[in-house]
């Protein structure tokens, strides 16, 4: 009975250990996931600035649907905050709809996604406040600030998803042997 | 000209305003904010409001400061209670007045004025960028003026007599229309008599309605807001939004065939040619262009075109000499045949005016 235990135990035990290391490496995968689209919303709304000359509020709707995820959220969120005109500028919208949204991220990229969007909080401080051909500046800045990101944490995924994977399953047996 | 029922300012122009200037002309007494005709603000100077009685400051205790009675009326000194337009107010009302989407207004910029949904034009100013010779946008502005459009049903009522004939018998008739010029000075009613004139035609009487085009280059007479008219314009009225009038007039001909075309402030040479190939295709056209007078439209190039080609048969000449939209002259214009004895205002029923009696059997 009492080997019994200790087996389920360290199975147990072995389990949620690999679980958790899988989430760390599928936390990489999204993070580069939501970079790519970023950079996929930003260039819809160069898109819908540029050609469409669509309102701000609308053109960031446009923008986060395409992108879906996190984009979506914040991109709809700062939308609502622009057209009921109480809150202030496009930068200080898309800030909240940011903070707000990092708030219910992840408490291992809450920090991380503050430093990858500082893009897209600069972009905001210069959306809406000038000439089409300048806002597509602006956007295309962005765009390439964010790409590199993106790449970067491509590499770390590639490099950490595989690390994590099994890291998780091999603490959660050496804690397991320790413990029997 | 009161029929007010809806307070137009609370709804469509205070959520466009800065917020201190919001919350005065919310305070503002009912009267005075059911009658303002203009608001505007001036970077770093007070808010001001305009009726037709006067101009005044607005105050943050909602009790207008009006500027030709007391001592504001010749002094530079501003009183304590005005509201500023500060520049935080400037932003806040730049934000909302172009919803934080200057690059979509580059063309409206360039001609001077933004339509807010409801169809009232905020007027802008500031400094010009020129590009060939020609304005590309403005920047830097420094004034605005909310100019407050109000649909008035019935506006048009006393005029439809002199620009609408039946043709054919008492049972078996049919309408059609005189080609007709609405000329007046800024602010005297131009577009809001010719807004209730295109209602009128489209739901006609007794089954006479007409198929009525309305090309509405600033969105003010039809106020279209996601392709859905904001102003009632009758079941017959079909609407061409943002477009250039002389382009605008031909779509309409070309794909709609309307019998009568609604345009406002012509004055350009392609207008003239449009209005021309309206008149061969055989539909009226009504339309509005600035003037005070015929004199002075016949010392505009384009307008000259226009009336020497006898493009239209009926001339309005509105002034404010009893009010705004005064009715001044109806003319028949190729004799130059006054149809009025005398000006009325146009806001009276036909029965309840002084004067304006019809001089011939034209109605």
């Amino acid at each position: 009975m009492r080997v019994a235990l200790k087996i389920a135990g360290a199975a147990l035990t072995i389990i949620s250990s690999g679980l958790a290391g899988l989430t760390v490496a599928c936390s990489y995968r999204t993070h580069a996931r939501e970079l790519a689209g970023w950079v996929t919303a930003l260039a819809v709304l160069e898109t819908e600035i540029s050609y469409g000359l669509t309102k701000l509020g609308q053109a960031m709707r446009h923008a986060g649907q395409s992108a879906g995820g996190s984009p979506k959220r914040v991109l709809a969120r700062a939308a609502d905050l622009l057209e009921d005109g109480g809150y202030g500028s496009a930068g200080d919208c898309i800030s909240k709809a940011l903070t707000e949204e990092t708030a219910s991220c992840s408490f291992l990229w809450s920090g991380k996604w503050r430093e990858d969007l500082e893009a897209v909080v600069v972009l905001g401080e210069a959306l809406g406040a000038s000439d089409s051909a300048d806002q597509a500046r602006h956007i295309s800045l962005a765009s390439r600030r964010l790409e590199r990101r993106r790449q970067l944490a491509e590499e770390a995924a590639t490099v950490n998803y595989r690390l994590w994977s099994a890291m998780g399953f091999l603490i959660g047996g050496m804690v397991a042997i320790a413990l029997i | 000209m009161r029929r007010i029922v809806r307070d137009l300012v609370a709804e469509q122009i205070c959520p466009a305003l800065p917020p201190r200037a919001r919350e005065a002309v919310k305070a503002l007494p009912d009267e005075v904010r059911q009658s303002l005709t203009e608001i505007r603000l001036r970077r770093g100077r007070p808010a001001m409001g305009v009726v037709p009685e006067g101009d005044f400051y607005l105050s943050s205790d909602g009790q207008p400061l009006w500027l030709d009675r007391g001592r504001a009326a010749f002094s530079s000194e501003i009183p304590a209670s005005a509201v500023m337009c500060s520049e935080d107010e400037w932003d806040a009302a730049m934000r909302l007045v172009t919803e934080c989407s200057i690059y979509a207004l580059e063309r409206e910029l360039a001609a001077g004025y933004i339509t807010l949904r409801g169809g009232h034009r905020v007027g802008l100013v500031g400094r010009a960028v020129l590009e060939g010779g020609r304005i590309r946008t403005q920047r830097e502005l420094s004034a605005m003026n909310f100019r407050i459009a109000r649909q008035i049903i019935g506006a048009a009522d006393s005029i439809m007599p002199y620009i609408v004939r039946r043709v054919g018998t008492l049972q078996h008739h049919r309408v059609s229309v005189f080609s007709t010029l609405i000329l007046s000075g800024p602010g005297y009613g131009k577009t809001t008599l010719l807004r209730d004139i295109a209602r009128q035609l489209s739901y006609g009487q007794n089954g006479t309605g007409l198929m009525v085009g309305v090309v509405d280059e600033r969105s003010e007479i039809a106020a279209c807001s996601g392709g859905i008219p904001g102003n009632d314009l009758g079941p017959r009225a079909d609407v061409i939004d943002s477009c250039p009038k002389a382009e605008g007039m031909m779509i309409m001909i070309r794909s709609m065939s309307p019998d009568v075309i609604v345009t406002d402030e012509i004055g350009h040479a392609a207008d003239s040619e449009a209005i021309e190939e309206a008149r061969r295709c055989g539909v009226a056209v009504i339309a509005t262009a600035h003037a005070s007078d015929w004199d002075d439209a016949q010392r505009r190039p384009a307008l000259r075109d226009i009336l020497a080609r006898g493009a239209f048969e009926r001339g309005i000449l509105l002034s404010n000499r009893l009010g705004i939209c005064t009715c001044e002259r109806i003319v028949h214009m190729a004799t130059g045949t006054d149809l009025l004895d005398s000006p009325f205002l146009l806001s009276a029923r036909a029965d309840e005016r002084d004067g304006g009696a019809c001089r011939c059997g034209l109605r």
